[in-house]
């Protein structure tokens, strides 16, 4: 990758451990350690928000799906708004103002011990799980890209994060995430203007020829319940999807607790409001820009350099000629482009769009038959759209640029991780160490207990990323299973709103909601957006009915 | 935000938001997709 770009990423990462501790003000306490005091400034906690959930898998996948698949995947987010603003006005007056460090704790206040400890559970189980995945995605990258042995790329992602997430609490983690969402906004801007200024067609033409091919259709009107990238299903679905996350997942609620008060907590959510869909929309267009990219400058037939290397060395006859169907497919495509871009209304242009489409299919016809080589050679699926972003960032970025674009990769990867650490440290020893182990104990031994807990869910994540290829089917069962109680969980909250629900209803209505998604993952064809709004309507339907049940029987 | 008024304030300027934004991603759908 050059001298230069190596030096600002080992730059990017020694500055965020260094001052991730240096900004940890009051964490000798339990209250500074977990919610640093509630003394946070709401663009802080609204950054730290934006940067938990733009992962490196947005910076590397998403920008890769713009690239292959164009704009549809922003429908996803549709319902993102409107969820922060019933959010405000719901359940982040009732966690931050009942002074809890998370959100299950609440439950054993309003309902009981059991539904707390369930609900716990069920996040320690999945988002343990799902951060190691969080490390894997980009290591997994990186090694193929670096040549590095993967349990390298772990560490250069996971140890710098652990060490910052232990020492400093909460507020490394908020502090160091206003400067990593400002390093991968800036990453991905300039991306965007290196695309601009390098195109070596106008922007309308450019646009014309992505919207030929579909790229530029973000919304898809038609209403498919199997469907996951629909207007309705985004709007609706996503709705659901968003109040689960954001209000009711400690790695997301903890960051709100850490806000000076319920006001700065809403104005925090509201932030993501107002940037998300923009920001996504932004992420997408520079895959579409890559996409574009490459109908003049010859991009390699595989993206992951790794998978490519055993395909030339088990099946180089085979890989080569489709290399040369490649290079007539590619130069017959870019000539089409040209001829497209020189074409201005009427049935020329028409004319124009077309052949060049028939070009593109052309080429992605080769393309499937070099990924279904890949894919038969190597015994896996193959992940080459992760590989995109990447591979034109290295080939073709200006240096220091390349450099400063995989900073952003780390950072994006980080201040998801440190926020999965910090809320996984918090659920152990809040809900299960405090609560069932050592009720009664002084705050120093509870905080180095807490900083022990960041420090074992950090090295559980990094062995889990390690061994994520070998992992792979029980991490997707463990996120398939995740999926069944996120908006099951959403369904308790709403019940803990309504005066009248009672314990046992809560905590059966999360049983029959759970068991209600898996059914329908299972044995129908839903979109995945859809269950947590099935999920959350089964549990306060059934805890609702439970509870006057419940009255009933305790009146009679 | 709690009050009435505030909520549906907050609610109208994301909702402006929101509607800005779904209508210039569709703009760009709507001129450029064959």
């Amino acid at each position: 990758m050059g001298v230069i770009n190596w030096a600002i990423v080992v730059a990017y990462v020694g500055y965020v451990i260094v001052d991730g501790i240096r900004k940890s003000k009051d964490t000798d306490t339990v209250s500074g350690y977990f919610v640093a005091n509630r003394s946070l400034p709401w663009w802080v906690v609204g950054l730290s928000v934006m940067a938990t959930q733009l992962s490196a898998v947005t910076m590397i996948g998403t920008t890769g799906q713009g690239a292959t698949d164009g704009l549809r995947f922003v429908q996803t987010y549709l319902g993102l708004p409107i969820a922060m603003v019933i959010l405000g006005v719901t359940l982040v007056p009732l966690l931050h103002g009942s002074g809890v460090y998370t959100a299950y704790e609440y439950l054993e206040r309003r309902f009981d011990a059991k539904t707390r400890s369930l609900t716990a559970f069920l996040f320690l189980l999945s988002r343990g799980m799902s951060c190691g995945t969080i490390v894997a995605a980009p290591a997994v990258v990186f090694s193929a890209i670096f040549g590095l042995p993967v349990v390298w790329s772990v560490a250069l992602i996971g140890v710098p994060t652990v060490i910052y997430t232990m020492l400093g609490g909460v507020q490394a983690v908020a502090w160091a995430d206003v400067k990593q969402m400002v390093l991968i906004i800036v990453a991905l801007v300039a991306v965007m203007v290196v695309l601009v200024v390098r195109m070596p067609i106008g922007p309308d033409d450019a646009l014309r020829i992505a919207g030929s091919t579909g790229r530029l259709r973000a919304f898809d009107f038609s209403f498919d319940l199997s469907d996951t990238y629909t207007f309705w299903t985004g709007m609706i679905g996503g709705t659901f999807l968003m109040l689960s996350y954001f209000g009711t997942d400690q790695s997301q609620v903890q960051r709100f607790l850490t806000a000076k008060s319920v006001e700065q907590a809403r104005s925090s959510l509201l932030m993501s409001a107002y940037w998300k869909i923009p920001l996504q929309a932004l992420v997408l267009l520079v895959g579409v820009g890559v996409f574009l990219y490459y109908q003049f400058v010859r991009p390699p037939l595989l993206f992951n350099p790794a998978q490519e290397a055993v395909v030339v060395a088990e099946k180089g006859d085979q890989y080569a000629a489709l290399e040369e169907r490649y290079g007539r497919a590619f130069s017959a495509r870019e000539a089409a482009a040209r001829s497209a871009a020189d074409a201005h209304g009427g049935p020329t242009e028409a004319a124009a769009l077309d052949a060049f489409r028939a070009r593109e299919a052309d080429v992605q016809t080769i393309r499937g038959e070099a990924l279904d080589l890949a894919g038969e050679v190597t015994g896996q699926a193959t992940d080459d759209v992760n590989y995109i972003i990447p591979r034109f960032v290295l080939g073709e970025l200006p240096i220091g640029l390349a450099g400063l674009f995989i900073a952003g990769v780390i950072a994006a990867a980080m201040s998801s991780i440190a926020a999965e650490l910090n809320a996984l440290a918090t659920a152990s020893v809040i809900d299960f160490y405090r609560r069932w182990v050592r009720p009664e104990a002084s705050d120093a031994h509870y905080l180095r207990i807490s900083k022990g807990a960041t420090a074992f869910w950090g090295i559980f994540a990094c062995v889990v990323a390690t061994y994520a290829a070998t992992l792979g089917s029980l991490i997707e069962v463990v996120n398939q299973f995740g999926s069944f109680f996120y908006g099951s969980i959403l369904g308790v909250f709403l019940l803990a709103m309504m005066p009248r629900a009672r314990a046992a209803g809560a905590f059966f209505g999360l049983i029959a909601g759970m068991t209600t998604v898996g059914f329908v993952a299972f044995r129908t064809d839903v979109a995945y957006l859809w269950q947590n709004l099935i999920g959350a309507a089964v549990v306060f339907a059934v805890g609702t009915v439970l509870s006057v049940l419940g009255r009933g029987e305790a009146g009679a | 935000m709690t009050q009435p008024s505030k909520f549906r304030t907050t609610l109208i300027r994301v909702l402006i938001v929101q509607i800005v934004t779904i209508a210039l991603l569709g703009l760009l759908q709507a001129i450029y997709t064959v």
